[in-house]
């Protein structure tokens, strides 16, 4: 933490960093909130175990790291074995608790819960970490910026242009519009609901795994780390809008860039403090958040 | 001639309220049939139970020969059964277009897809100008022919209709009846609910009158025409 004036008296190169390192924040925080704005906002479940998911997508990374040596293998069996677990977890609990909240909200818990403990049984409760591959800085508009970092954003943008164009531009971002506002009408112009919430429940799980396996080089791996990311995730599904992606990415954009320049003026606890007043005093204002609607059915 | 729908001693049920009451209709390939009765007697029940959106319920929906009672509603479209509910359940944030792609099979190639909507913009041309429009800005005549289009758009075989001139002005109920009239025409077999019979009559082969729940009547079109029928079971 530094000096208001000081802080005020950033070099451009200073300036660029703190830039960079909201965005990457942000981009993290995003990728956390992603599978989250899926299942939420578009199934309307609360999944309490998506933290869960992104520690185990984390620890599978490295241990697949650990095992074949390559970053890419890592994050593709993280991703994979999580979506898998998602896709069993959907078929056999999951789906049965979308009519109940309160189950739901218990049964994910309880889901998260276990993997956690299982996680901390297997590993211990010592953090663990990961080499990037892509250890060295790239020079970006005159600043060494960490490699993996800019990985992270450029993954991050990728991520929301992909999920972008899946639901605006395919029949299955129809599909998932439609089950999500009302699943009976959707089924009586043929789409499968059942189906719709199972690959949006896969999806959002592997979304978890991609930002556990993404950010293990960045932030040591503990079992409970995806608990610090839930936190923020909701908060940027919130202040967004349920079930908007462009919100979720704008809010979390928003939401790295405090965090980063905050912490120039403010303790971290402060910074985050302040995001959490600021949002509920938002949407005491903007109820259905910045890109949240209604859909009405007439 | 053969019969695309039977249904056979229905029973529906809201929770613990009986709704139908051994109903037994049935639907020849390319027929048309009208179900008469006041608001409350249960015709829309009875179209939901045929399409499996009622899941408390006894006896047997047949299609063709295929018992279909238990059949995912999704299932049930997919063979080529279309269903325009009564509150039209338009998606008010999708477009025209987007609310007519979302009920073309997926297993249709984009040219047949790109006709079967040009052939609803060519039958509604008001849709075809609002293509573009989200579907809750359209009037609610426009949002009934949306409904209709997107129920022809699948491309079925029996299509069943709750009350499609429900709620709209007099000069709009024409205009569906038009297009009901054009539809009854062509080879394909509708079920048809309304309240108002001197309407329909003229587009159907035969119906039955429904009363609390119960098949009360059936028969032609001549003896449906009967006014002691109307004001014993029609008239509020």
């Amino acid at each position: 933490m530094i000096g208001v004036v000081e802080a005020l008296l950033l070099t451009p190169n200073e300036f660029v960093t703190y830039l960079l390192n909201g965005i990457s924040r942000g981009m993290i925080i995003f990728l956390v909130a992603s599978g989250l704005t899926l299942i939420f906002g578009l199934i309307g479940l609360i999944n309490f175990a998506h933290g869960a998911m992104v520690a185990l997508g984390g620890y599978l990374t490295i241990v697949t790291v650990g095992t074949t040596g390559s970053f890419w293998f890592g994050i593709a069996a993280g991703v994979l074995l999580v979506a898998v677990l998602g896709f069993v977890l959907e078929k056999t609990i999951l789906h049965r608790l979308y009519d109940e909240p309160l189950l739901g909200f218990l049964g994910t818990f309880g889901i998260g819960l276990v993997i956690e403990q299982l996680l901390s049984f297997h590993f211990g409760d010592q953090s663990r970490s990961l080499e990037s591959p892509f250890p060295g800085t790239i020079d970006l508009f005159g600043v060494a910026y960490p490699a993996h970092r800019i990985f992270v954003i450029v993954v991050g943008v990728t991520v929301a242009l992909l999920v972008g164009a899946l639901l605006s531009q395919t029949r299955f971002g129809l599909e998932i519009h439609a089950t999500a506002n009302k699943s009976a009408t959707a089924e009586i112009l043929g789409v499968d609901s059942g189906k719709v919430y199972t690959a949006t429940f896969v999806l959002g799980s592997a979304f978890a795994a991609l930002a556990g396996g993404l950010t293990a080089p960045i932030t040591s791996m503990s079992p409970g780390i995806g608990t610090s990311y839930m936190l923020m995730a909701f908060l940027v599904i919130i202040v967004g809008g349920m079930g908007s992606f462009k919100g979720s990415f704008l809010v979390s954009m928003i939401v790295g860039q405090i965090m980063a320049f905050g912490w120039l003026f403010l303790e971290p606890t402060y910074v985050q403090m302040s995001i959490f007043v600021a949002a509920m005093v938002f949407i005491l204002y903007k109820p259905r958040g910045f890109f949240g609607k209604p859909e009405v059915f007439e | 001639m053969s019969r695309i729908l039977s249904v056979e001693d229905l029973n529906a049920y809201y929770g613990e309220s009986q709704i139908l009451f051994d109903v037994s209709i049935s639907v020849e390939e390319n027929g048309v049939v009208g179900i008469f009765g006041r608001n409350g007697m249960g015709k829309t029940t009875l179209l939901e139970s045929i399409v499996n959106r009622i899941d408390h319920k006894t006896g047997t929906v047949r299609y063709r020969d295929r018992d279909i009672t238990a059949t995912p509603t999704h299932e049930i479209v997919r063979d080529k059964i279309a269903y325009v509910p009564e509150d039209r359940e338009i998606y008010t944030a999708l477009t025209v277009r987007e609310n007519l792609e979302l009920a073309v099979p997926k297993d249709i190639s984009d040219d047949v897809k790109e006709e079967r909507i040009g052939e609803i913009f060519d039958r509604f041309d008001r849709l075809g100008e609002r293509a573009a429009q989200r579907g809750g800005t359209l009037s609610g005549g426009e949002q009934q022919m949306l409904a209709i289009g997107r129920a022809l758009v699948s491309g079925p075989d029996l299509l069943l209709l709750d009350e499609p001139t429900e709620g709209l002005a007099p000069i709009i109920v024409e205009e569906v009846v038009k297009v009901l009239n054009d539809l009854v025409t062509q080879n394909r077999a509708v079920l048809l609910v309304e309240q108002n019979i001197t309407r329909t009559l003229p587009l159907i082969d035969r119906g039955y009158i429904i009363e609390s729940g119960h098949i009360v009547e059936n028969g032609d079109t001549e003896h449906l025409s009967d006014e002691t029928l109307n004001d014993k079971y029609l008239t509020v």
